[in-house]
């Protein structure tokens, strides 16, 4: 297996330690930087597959940075920062990052994150032939031949009804349906009270796709409205 | 460069004064001999210059002749009376006087009148001066009767008595009626009273009549008592004191009318007739005469040797007859004026018994010299001199303005350009000048006014003391000319000393500088110090009283009589001055009310929320300078406050995110190796029990941070919401979708209650699930398990509103209040040792009310309940 160079630059060095050694013990190489000159130079250097980098930091903050390296590199890039706010999340994202996890946080969380933004990015290397039936959001796919759900390259488990809803909205990735325009879609009877089995289910699709339930990237709540699979590159 | 300034060198500009002044001259004389003409009865200067209007063609002419042709008449009778064989005999009797007591006395013309030195006749008595003049009879007051008769209040007596006794009888018979009630005496009695009325009103008529007759003809002539009696009367006394003379005379049929007159009244008359004959005979025979006559009447008289055939060639005449037929040859004698010839000569007894005749002409070759040649001569003179002004006032009139316009513009200028010359005139103190200039035009104006001006406007050549001849006016105009020159160069050398002044910007004011700082300084004072409503009062009680005060003196001025002349102008020009005051009271309230929109224009503005605008300071005046100066600190005050405000909310968000950022950092750090710490499976218990804690604690501050900024924001208002029209129900069947495990897993039942349709919030999505969430939260910490937790969607306010209802029992008592329960910081578990910051409720109610819903606790014993409003919406 091939032996991942991940950058980790930020400037509290006990951070970066902490995360060194949450990514070793998944198997990562991992190279530390304390601020973006720093960062920008080491990516000059060597071969990195991908970035953890924090906004606040001396000389060159991470926003400019990251700017600065998607000049030339499409590295996953994932910001790690204690500014939580919509607008900074946005910004990030907007600027070329991946992902956008915020401090402080779930070690788990965090070198899943890394797993997936990795697998996606080889993957995109070796990309399968587009099928036909094959639906595709972000790094989920839903194989309509095989009935087969993906989450980077790793194959979830889901209840058959679970499995129609998400195809169904991936099929319609980007829209937002409500519960009962699901329900009738999926049972195919008009939606008498409402009721939350839809809602359920929903739930349960999310912790099973998402890396973390309560900020999904791929099935969204719209509240008030209904739900939605984020169309993702 | 040409010196600009070369053409008003000194040389120049005394060629400009004189040129000036003669001009001044030229036109005066112009002016004047324009009005001379006119007044003459010359005819319009037209008339005189064209060759056909000789002398004997003039008005002037006409009046002079039918003067002359009566004077004829006159002296042919004063003659008679005043001569024996030709000359002169003073010891003729002039006046005879009848006493009551039947004697006379005769005066003789000596007696009555005395020749002064000069050859002029005076009353008697010193004769010597003018204090002769009230003679000798008034102070004696002796009187005289002229023909017999009662006296006037004897008569008016007699009427009285008459009237009196009329009235007794009257009384009488009335009295003697009233007695008497038969009707036929009655009717006898009314007739007889009738008759005796009709008598007492006739009697009183008689006395009305007489009364006003006698006040008719009542002279008081120099302001003596001369009673009763007229110029005919008078000269009939000349006949009665002529008792040989067969002339006689009666008055009318007013025998029985008495005449009093004072002798000096006499001694004046005869005075009087005998300069006039003096003059006549000087005039007619004594020199030569242009005006020849023949008189052949009753009394004849002639002073030429010619024919009246001859005479009628000569020139005009006129010739009446005793018969009244006239002719002449003259137009400007009318019928009228033939009539009184006529009428005149039969009065003096000169044509009597329709026989005679009277030819009076005048020679138009004015060989003579008498009166008529030199009236000839001067308006030769005159034509003469009115074509020379003809030609010579327009070009005066030009050069005037030429020569005025030119002083004006060198007014001070000299050789070098920009520099000012002044002379010693200009060294004097400017209110000097200017008194020294009012006061000379005001003495002029006085002079002018009083002889000059009587002279132009009566007609009064006494004060003039010239002799009464066309060229003797000239003369005496010259006099005016000369005043009113002196009069207007004053003016002028005043102006120009203002203009050299102005120019060289050096005004030698010595008082009127300060009076004006005085003035400005007071005004100023006035204006900014009171407050408006004092200057308004303070203005309108000024106007008030002045406007009554100038208003009476107008009126009084114009319409009272007794002014005069001075009393109207001063009434005009308080009128005009009440125009002027009028005005500038309008001006001033315009100004004010200009300004007052003004400012309310630019306050408008500042509250629109354009907090930088600055009144205009520069347009306003006084008060209202203060008020738009203040309203600008109040607006700088304001702009400032804002901008505090601002700053600290900014500051305060900053702050907040700032703060939690630093936070978040070194918590990171603590998770992370608590974390580490845990992954290295320490054996010993106490060790993990240890962590555990330490993970417990940390996630703790991790929810508290992140709880502490959604507070600050939501209670600050700080949220920038993303308001849509949501379905409640559907969004609450979502949150119960996301709780149904965790419920579960406390096995608390969710009963739920919802409406089959959709009730539509304008609300953030996101927020109203942040308050759900937090709610539902809350109850799966606090819960106690196994229970049923109630959960709905009510409709509410008839439509107009939905709630969200959920209830709970609580797993340990609840010993606050609801509203205690919503304080930050405050929790259910007051050892406040399990999950949560004590925050999410205070979070929860301030994002409800946020998006303008309503969040309410209620709490009975264990049960605990919350309901979140929010206004409906319809689907759109």
């Amino acid at each position: 297996m091939m032996m991942y160079e991940i950058l980790v630059c930020d400037d509290d060095k006990d951070i970066v330690d902490a995360i060194e050694i949450y990514l070793m013990q998944d198997g990562y190489h991992v190279l530390k930087a304390y601020d973006g000159l720093e960062a920008l130079a080491i990516l000059k250097s060597r071969q990195v597959h991908l970035l953890i980098i924090d906004i606040m930091m001396p000389k060159l903050d991470g926003i400019r940075a990251t700017l600065k390296i998607r000049e030339t590199l499409s590295i996953p890039i994932i910001i790690l920062s204690a500014k939580s706010e919509d607008n900074d999340k946005i910004l990030g994202l907007n600027i070329g990052a991946d992902d956008y996890i915020t401090k402080p946080f779930n070690p788990l969380e965090l070198t899943a994150r890394v797993k997936s933004q990795l697998r996606r990015y080889t993957m995109l290397g070796s990309m399968v032939e587009p099928k036909t039936q094959v639906y595709q959001t972000g790094g989920l796919m839903v194989d309509d031949d095989k009935k087969e759900v993906t989450v980077d390259g790793e194959p979830v488990k889901m209840t058959p009804l679970e499995y129609n809803i998400l195809l169904f909205l991936v099929q319609n990735a980007g829209k937002v349906f409500s519960i009962n325009q699901i329900y009738e879609q999926i049972w195919n009877e008009e939606a008498v009270a409402a009721d939350n089995t839809v809602a359920v289910h929903i739930r349960h699709i999310r912790e099973k796709i998402e890396i973390n339930a309560k900020e999904p990237r791929y099935l969204k709540v719209v509240w008030g409205i209904g739900y939605k699979i984020e169309k993702l590159m | 460069m040409k010196d600009k300034n070369r053409f008003y060198r000194r040389p120049y500009k005394v060629i400009a004064v004189v040129l000036h002044v003669l001009c001044i001259a030229v036109l005066i004389g112009g002016v004047i001999a324009g009005r001379l003409v006119m007044e003459k009865g010359y005819g319009n200067p037209g008339r005189i210059l064209s060759q056909k209007e000789d002398y004997e063609n003039t008005k002037e002419f006409g009046y002079r002749f039918y003067d002359d042709a009566q004077s004829v008449v006159e002296f042919t009778w004063m003659k008679e009376i005043f001569e024996t064989n030709g000359n002169l005999d003073m010891s003729k009797p002039a006046l005879v006087v009848k006493n009551t007591d039947g004697s006379t006395k005769i005066y003789s013309l000596k007696d009555l009148a005395s020749v002064t030195m000069e050859g002029n006749y005076y009353p008697a008595g010193d004769g010597s001066s003018y204090g002769s003049y009230y003679g000798s009879a008034y102070d004696t007051g002796e009187t005289v009767v002229i023909q017999g008769g009662s006296d006037y209040s004897d008569y008016m007596d007699m009427l009285d008595e008459e009237y009196e006794s009329v009235l007794e009888e009257l009384e009488e018979l009335e009295m003697q009626a009233s007695n008497y009630t038969d009707e036929e005496m009655e009717n006898e009695y009314t007739a007889m009273i009738n008759e005796l009325y009709n008598r007492l009103k006739s009697i009183s008529d008689e006395m009305n009549e007489y009364s006003s007759n006698y006040e008719n003809t009542y002279d008081n002539w120099y302001g003596y008592g001369y009673e009763g009696g007229s110029w005919e009367t008078v000269e009939a006394v000349w006949f009665v004191c002529n008792p040989d003379n067969p002339l006689t005379y009666t008055e009318g049929n007013k025998e029985n009318v008495s005449r009093k007159a004072s002798l000096y009244y006499f001694e004046n008359r005869t005075a009087d007739l005998l300069n006039r004959y003096n003059m006549l005979n000087d005039r007619f025979m004594d020199n030569p005469s242009n005006l020849e006559f023949i008189v052949n009447g009753s009394l004849s008289l002639k002073n030429t040797a010619h024919t009246a055939e001859e005479l009628q060639s000569t020139g005009r005449y006129v010739t009446v007859t005793g018969d009244g037929s006239s002719y002449r040859l003259d137009q400007n004698l009318g019928k009228y004026q033939m009539q009184q010839l006529v009428q005149n000569a039969q009065r003096y007894h000169v044509l009597e018994d329709n026989k005679g005749s009277v030819t009076v002409a005048v020679n138009t070759s004015f060989g003579a010299e008498d009166l008529y040649a030199d009236a000839d001569r001067s308006i030769r003179q005159l034509r003469e001199t009115v074509k020379l002004f003809c030609i010579l006032v327009p070009i005066a009139a030009f050069m005037f303005l030429l020569t005025l316009i030119y002083m004006i513009r060198g007014a001070g200028k000299n050789v070098k350009a920009g520099e000012v010359k002044t002379n010693w005139l200009d060294g004097w103190p400017l209110e000097v000048l200017l008194l020294a200039c009012a006061g000379g035009i005001f003495i002029l104006g006085l002079i002018t006014r009083y002889y000059i001006g009587n002279y132009m406007f009566y007609g009064n050549y006494d004060l003039v003391l010239f002799t009464d001849s066309a060229l003797g006016h000239v003369l005496a105009v010259s006099v005016q000319l000369v005043l009113t020159g002196v009069w207007y160069l004053l003016g002028l050398t005043t102006v120009l000393s203002l203009i050299r002044r102005k120019r060289k910007k050096k005004w030698n004011a010595v008082i009127l500088p300060w009076l004006y700082k005085r003035a400005k300084e007071a005004c100023r004072v006035l204006s900014v110090n009171t407050k408006l409503s004092t200057q308004v009062l303070f203005l309108f009680l000024i106007w008030t009283l002045g406007a009554a005060a100038l208003t009476g003196i107008f009126v009084a001025g114009v319409y009272q009589y007794g002014f005069g002349y001075n009393g109207r102008y001063l009434g005009y020009f308080c009128l005009a001055l009440l125009a002027a005051g009028l005005l500038a009271t309008a001006a001033f309230l315009v100004r004010k009310a200009i300004q007052r929109d003004r400012i309310l224009e630019g306050t408008g503005r500042i509250a629109k929320g354009d907090v930088d605008y600055k009144l205009d300071l520069a347009k306003l005046s006084g008060g209202e300078k203060e008020l738009a100066d203040q309203i600008n600190h109040i607006s700088d005050g304001l702009q400032t406050a804002v901008e505090t405000a601002m700053k600290s909310e900014r500051m305060k968000t900053e702050l907040i995110t700032n703060v939690s950022h630093d936070i978040k950092t070194p918590l990171t750090s603590i998770i992370n190796y608590v974390d580490l710490l845990k992954r290295e499976n320490i054996e010993d218990e106490k060790v993990g029990q240890y962590l555990s804690v330490l993970e417990q604690k940390s996630n703790r501050l991790k929810v508290l941070t992140e709880d502490l900024v959604e507070v600050s924001k939501a209670s600050s208002g700080n949220l920038a919401l993303e308001m849509e029209t949501l379905d409640f129900v559907q969004l609450v069947t979502q949150v119960n979708g996301e709780f149904a495990e965790r419920f579960g897993a406390k096995d608390l039942r969710m009963m739920a209650d919802l409406p089959n349709q959709p009730v539509y919030i304008k609300a953030d999505g996101r927020r109203v699930w942040r308050i759900l969430d937090n709610l539902y939260g809350n109850v799966v910490k606090y819960a106690l398990e196994h229970t049923r937790v109630y959960i709905s969607v009510e409709p509410g306010g008839s439509g107009a509103s939905v709630s969200f209802v959920i209830k709970n029992i609580s797993a340990t008592p609840i010993t606050m209040d609801a509203a205690e329960l919503t304080e930050r910081f405050v929790r259910g578990d007051l050892s406040r040792t399990s999950d949560g910051s004590g925050l999410g409720l205070s979070i929860a109610k301030s994002l409800t009310e946020l998006q303008n819903g309503s969040f309410e606790i209620y709490l009975d014993g264990d049960l605990f309940r919350v309901t979140v409003t929010f206004p409906a919406v319809s689907e759109s």
